[in-house]
């Protein structure tokens, strides 16, 4: 089940990709690029601050 | 177009393809955003290229790519390595370019063959379909064959068969067998249905 859904999510991501140009398809890879920074930094966990620790 | 911050090595990819340009260094996306121009849009934190010159010439291309904004580190490969030698260029956000400075079995008309991508005012040259494909076959893991099935079905009118299957075998008989299951529809590392 967990496959069959990743495959439509494929495809339909397949599908919107083939209707962008070259450029817009660099584009969205920077944006997706940016979106794994940014999904990075707030899993990364919080820090302690020194005197905060309890 | 500078990156002004992490994530943005796409960015930091059109900086130095214009310096290469600017220098007639010819060159060719590939990775992951060629794979973005094929059809296989995904995330990555760092960019490739491959640059036709030899590698004995790669400290030239360090000496030519020379900036304070950047940090460059040559590593040479030895004799068993597929990449004679690579110029790592990072910026102050941690983007990064890899360029590789040749790539055993690459056919070298694949440079000539590279398809220009006109982004945010500058051309790009990009890889062409089938050195792309071919190459992701000789890569071999699990996301290059998806990279590479994903962008057979986007340029499946385009492609040109016979030129796949030439360049693959110059990567050698395991890339050609996987170029052939990828055509078959069966590649290798294919999700059940």
């Amino acid at each position: 089940m967990k496959s069959l859904v990743a495959e439509e999510s494929r495809r339909a991501l397949a599908a919107i990709v083939a209707r962008l140009s070259p450029a817009e398809r660099l584009e969205a890879f920077l944006a997706h690029s940016q979106l794994l920074i940014e999904l990075r930094r707030a899993a990364r966990p919080t820090e302690r601050r020194p005197g905060h620790a309890r | 177009m500078r990156a002004e911050g992490p994530g943005q090595a796409v960015l930091l990819m059109l900086e130095v393809a214009g310096r290469l340009a600017a220098a007639q260094v010819d060159y060719a996306v590939i990775g992951a955003m060629a794979a973005a121009v094929h059809g296989a849009v995904r995330a990555s934190l760092d960019v490739d290229a491959i640059v036709g010159m030899p590698a004995r010439e790669a400290a030239t291309l360090r000496d030519l790519l020379a900036s304070p904004d950047w940090s460059l580190e040559l590593r040479l490969g030895d004799d068993a390595d597929p990449i004679p030698a690579l110029l790592a260029v990072t910026d102050g956000h941690g983007n990064r370019v890899d360029l590789l400075i040749g790539l055993r079995g690459l056919d070298p008309a694949a440079l000539s063959r590279a398809r220009p991508v006109e982004f945010r005012g500058q051309t790009l040259r990009v890889v062409g379909l089938e050195d792309f494909i071919a190459m992701k076959a000789f890569a071999g893991a699990a996301q290059d064959l998806s990279d590479a099935r994903q962008a057979i079905a986007a340029g499946r009118d385009s492609l040109d068969a016979d030129l796949l299957r030439q360049l693959a075998r110059r990567f050698g008989g395991a890339t050609a067998q996987r170029v052939e299951e990828l055509l078959a529809g069966s590649g290798p590392g294919n999700a059940p249905h």
